[in-house]
């Protein structure tokens, strides 16, 4: 199947709302059908911008379609302003829709739906394509991604990180694109998940042959992928020669005179790599494998006044350890009888497969997590003034002042409104003068070049400055030993040096370093010791895992995971944890397997009379249920109706047990509601007792006792009817059966998805606070901050979520095709007259006994 | 920044990134509202003992994504769309209001909260109009619990006007005052660049 199409820029450009520069501007550019570019430039110089433009995202429909130079923008709806033009195959791309199909970095923000067949079948679905069509788009898409045979209800939350970029590969593939755009697609993913898209990436070009522009800092293993690499420089007014280089702040590189962006070199990557005129470094890029010059190797790096022992050994004064450790969460072992100890000075690399637990023990050894079983030690010189030697029974500021965690994403870190308080907030914590802690701040943003923004948002830094931030502020409070999780993920080479650097310097303050990592260059610009976590039955893919031989392991890199280093350097032969330090014998950790490949349909309610409901009838049931009970309120008409729904659910399976489990919340807020109305309802007949406003009389008694029976009777069912409803087949049967606008419908169903994902965040707040010594407060008086961290979080993860979406072909005014079929049968009308039989019986039986009271009565 | 903002020609269509952040404003909304009702369960009735009607202080911590998300997205119903949101989570979730009950609750208090930007034409974002967003929410929940949970106390005797004025104190604070101020706080961060809201904080 051949389906490729050209990409044309016409004097193209874009500026962002709320920048005072066009990120890209003047661009011109054609790339015929079939090339696969690979596009570079410093960070910041707009390649993202290129690719959303080039994917139909930028700009409004009825911009100006007229080949037009700079000056003639127009504003759009996001308040960027668009000049020029880009053509797919002759036509502005924002009417082909569907032509091109992009992939985005982080590929948790992709995920659309909960499963992963759902995912897939978005794009056509937008596109219209009927639905017999669409399945069979689906499976062809996985087939060409490699993931043939793979269970298309299986959660899109339980795959790895390579898997759900590869889904996401498919759900782009299935919109059957002419042109592929591949925006950073492997900076999130291990070594194992790189070759997994890449290799998903070259089955799909020699099927498909078609057209693909790639941004990536790390080209290595995709160069045998790439016959052109396009090289992009700015050209400012008052140069004739292109500025190449960024300078200073990354995403905001200097755009002084800024006139125009330009290619600056255009070839083979044969012409490109070779070309010695080219400062791959500034530019940030990575040079592959095969073309590296000796100043492109990544060594062991040295700084300024490091002491001259072994990074990997330090000092040998030990000041953490783990004693017969195991770790889990919520109480279940994943790895159990670690024993390691980790000493001053000395730089320590958690390594091993993504969901292996890396995480975990590193939380573990950072006092943010209970051990499952044994213990983690501080030395005493290390617990010296605190409460007892185990960091988990600190308290917040003993914490903060001995052990430091810097997380993976800098944002679940931030904690004030600039970057100064921000430094600040340890110190302060744990008792320092205000005047201390300032010049302390200061003298650590200096030494980490962050001075010019003491007084700017930390949410507006770059990334790399984020990063800095972080660790900065994990410092203040001068720990002894400092945790950074995944450093460098996803930094261009630039920022990585800075951040290696970083690292590096602060062996001379004889702080113990413990990095979680992918990254094997981290590891040996470091020196660091290696620590493996192995799944069981698994071999390892840094050190062949105990008992292998070395050279297997090099050999066997195309099962295993050949990263860049390994594979293609020329010290492939050795593995590279003994390159490093070969007397230092790495430590590998048994982990328990990381995650099982089948995977049951999901049951969405513990009654299967009520799974095979549809879901919006299951939805209108527990109203009708509800409502005609809300006309009176006595304590006959709620006792039958409770009554009546106890010998339903109890025939369709539900214990009583059951029934109370799944209601708890009914039967904490009935006592709630009726004791307000026993004190403060309508009263009459005896007077029970008084005292202030409070007044129990005979009639406040009975409503009382109806009030909390009727909460139990429409709640209980309330419940259970809805109780377990997937929320994309709700979905569908809102869209289908009750015709509602597609685009909330599935905007909204995409919001829910990021509910666990928010837990998950909200687990992570809590866990940094606890860990810049702010985990003391008051419940309340935390719950403020953490709130807003969440929101910012959340306004982000669902920005990223609508290009994702619009990506995929959503939002458009067009007709859209669905997917699945929400299925109406005959049991659902009959599920719905029995709902509306339980109030009428009841109803009628009040009005029999005399009981009946309209709305409770005068 | 709590100047009045008059927008002379206010764009009212809905992009995908209103839809998005509006969901995402309803869903973080009902985790924070699922840690609060644990959170308020304890004080609640004590409160009550104390002076009737007084836990309505409480209420305004469940009305607060309707005015956020209006003020933010900027979009006709997006009071209602969010805290329809919240509320079709918290059913699917199950809680202490009932399931899907929940539902007609949050439409109750969305309807209400929009119609203050409404009255107003979808032309005036600032910080008295999202104090009246914030105060019709309350009523709508004040009103909701009397047509509900406590049917049997009389709306206009001293418990119901106490609970009325304590729901909506507190619709005004936290879901008028604070929401204004932490829609300016999330502005500062540059997470709203691509919403003239926050374009307006940025700039200013």
């Amino acid at each position: 199947m051949e389906d490729n199409a050209s990409l044309t820029f016409e004097g193209w450009g874009y500026r962002h709302a709320s920048r005072k520069h066009f990120a890209v501007r003047d661009l011109t550019l054609e790339i015929k059908p079939g090339q696969r570019v690979l596009l570079l430039g410093a960070s910041g110089i707009g390649k993202s911008t290129i690719l959303e433009g080039a994917a139909g995202l930028l700009g409004s429909d009825d911009a100006n379609d007229g080949a037009s130079g700079a000056g003639t923008g127009s504003e759009d709806s996001d308040g960027g302003v668009t000049e020029g033009r880009i053509l797919v195959d002759g036509v502005p791309v924002r009417k082909a829709r569907g032509r091109v199909g992009l992939v985005l970095q982080d590929p948790d923000a992709q995920a659309v739906f909960q499963r992963l067949g759902d995912n897939v079948a978005f794009g056509p679905e937008n596109l219209n394509v009927p639905r017999e069509e669409i399945w069979r788009r689906v499976r062809e898409s996985l087939d060409a991604v490699g993931m043939k045979g793979v269970q298309l209800h299986r959660s899109t939350m339980h795959v790895s990180g390579g898997q759900q970029q590869r889904i996401a590969l498919a759900g782009a593939l299935a919109m059957r694109p002419g042109v592929l755009l591949l925006d950073e697609p492997t900076a999130n993913l291990d070594p194992d998940g790189v070759d997994q898209i890449v290799d998903a990436v070259g089955q799909v070009l020699a099927s498909h042959h078609s057209t693909m522009v790639l941004v990536e800092h790390r080209a290595g293993p995709w160069i045998d992928l790439i016959d052109r690499v396009v090289v992009l420089g700015l050209q400012s007014s008052e140069q004739t020669a292109a500025r190449v280089n960024g300078t200073g702040r990354e995403g905001d590189i200097d755009r002084s005179g800024f006139r125009r962006t330009v290619v600056v070199a255009d070839g083979t990557p044969d012409q490109i790599f070779r070309d010695p005129s080219i400062d791959f470094a500034a530019l940030g890029i990575w040079v592959p494998e095969r073309y590296r010059r000796p100043e492109d190797e990544i060594r062991r790096i040295h700084t300024p006044g490091e002491p001259d022992t072994d990074p990997a050994l330090g000092t040998g004064e030990t000041l953490l350890s783990c004693r017969d450790l195991a770790i889990g969460r919520g109480g279940k072992a994943i790895a159990e009888h670690i024993n390691l100890d980790f000493s001053a000075g000395q730089i320590t690399a958690l390594v091993g497969a993504n969901g292996a637990g890396k995480s975990t023990l590193s939380l573990t050894l950072a006092g943010l997590l209970e051990p499952v079983a044994g213990a983690v030690e501080a030395s005493p010189a290390l617990a010296a003034g605190a409460q007892g030697g185990s960091p988990f029974a600190w308290k917040s500021t003993e914490l903060a002042s001995r052990i430091s965690y810097v997380f993976q994403n800098p944002e679940h870190q931030f904690a004030k409104g600039s970057v100064l308080e921000e430094v600040m907030v340890a110190p302060l914590r744990c008792g320092m003068s205000p005047q201390k802690a300032e010049s302390r701040a200061r003298e650590l943003l200096k030494r980490f070049s962050l001075s010019q923004y003491a007084n700017a948002n930390p949410y507006t830094l770059s990334g790399g400055e984020k990063r800095r931030l972080t660790v900065a502020s994990a410092l203040a409070a001068a720990p002894r030993v400092l945790l950074l999780d995944e450093p460098t993920f996803g930094q261009d080479r630039r920022t990585w040096m800075q951040i290696v650097t970083l690292i590096n310097t602060l062996r001379a303050d004889g702080v113990s370093i413990i990095v979680v990592t992918h990254d094997r260059e981290l590891v040996t610009a470091l020196g660091a010791r290696l620590v493996e976590l192995v799944p069981e039955r698994a071999r390892g893919e840094w050190q062949g895992g105990g008992d292998e031989d070395p050279a297997s392991v090099s050999g066997a890199s195309s099962a295993a995971s050949d990263s860049s280093v390994a594979a293609t350097s020329p010290a492939a032969a050795v593995p590279p944890a003994a390159a490093v330090s070969p007397t230092i014998p790495a430590s590998v950790v048994r982990v328990s397997e990381v995650n099982a490949r089948t995977e049951p349909p999901k049951a969405s309610s513990r009654s299967p009379l009520l799974a095979s409901l549809n879901p919006v009838h299951r939805l209108i049931g527990a109203f009708v249920i509800s409502i005609p009970l809300l006309f009176s309120l006595d304590w006959v008409s709620a006792t039958v109706a409770v009554a009546i729904e106890a010998v339903l659910l109890m025939g369709i399976g539900f214990t009583p047990w059951r029934i109370v489990r799944s209601t708890w919340p009914i039967w904490v807020g009935a006592p709630t509601s009726a004791l307000a109305v026993l004190l403060y309802g309508k009263s009459g007949g005896d007077t029970w007792w008084q005292w202030g406003l409070m007044h129990v009389t005979d009639r406040s008694a009975e409503l009382a006792v109806a009030t909390a029976v009727r909460i139990v009777a429409i709640g209980v069912p309330a419940i259970i009817t809805v109780l377990g409803i997937d929320a994309t087949d709700l979905a569908d049967a809102f869209s289908q059966i009750l015709h509602l606008p597609d685009r909330f419908v599935y905007g909204g169903l995409a919001g829910l998805r990021l509910f666990s994902v928010l837990q998950d965040d909200w687990a992570a707040l809590t866990a940094s606070r606890r860990s810049r010594g702010l985990g003391d407060e008051n419940k309340f008086k935390a719950f403020g901050p953490q709130a807003f961290a969440l929101l910012v979080l959340s306004v982000r993860r669902s920005t990223t979520l609508a290009t994702a979406m619009e990506a995929r072909g959503f939002g458009g005014t067009g007709p859209r095709s669905h997917a699945r079929v929400s299925e109406v049968h005959a049991r659902d009308k009959a599920f719905i007259a029995l709902c509306l039989a339980i109030p009428t019986v009841a109803l009628i039986a009040a009005g029999f006994a005399g009981t009946f009271s309209f709305m409770g009565g005068a | 920044m709590s100047t009045a903002t008059t927008n002379a020609q206010p764009n009212l269509k809905w992009r995908v990134v209103d839809i998005a952040v509006a969901s995402v404003i309803g869903v973080a909304s009902a985790f924070i509202y699922w840690l609060v009702a644990i959170l308020t369960y304890g004080p609640w009735e004590a409160m009550d003992l104390l002076v009737p009607g007084l836990p309505g202080l409480f209420n305004g911590l469940w009305l607060f994504a309707g005015p956020l998300a209006a003020i933010i997205v900027r979009k006709p119903g997006a009071a209602i769309y969010a805290e329809v949101i919240a509320g079709v989570l918290e059913a699917l979730m199950g809680n202490m209001w009932g399931g899907a009950a929940t539902f007609l609750i949050a439409l109750v208090q969305g309807v209400l909260a929009e119609v203050a930007f409404l009255a107003f034409a979808y032309r005036k974002w600032n910080l008295p109009v999202t104090i009246l967003s914030g105060a019709l929410a309350g009523v709508g929940c004040w009103g909701y619990s009397f047509f509900t949970n406590l049917q049997a106390i009389d709306l206009g005797g001293s418990y119901g006007v106490m609970y009325l004025a304590t729901t909506v104190i507190s619709g005004i604070v936290f879901a008028g005052v604070l929401m204004w101020y932490l829609y300016v706080a999330i502005a500062k961060t540059g997470a709203l660049d691509k919403f003239a809201s926050g374009r307006e904080v940025r700039n200013a």
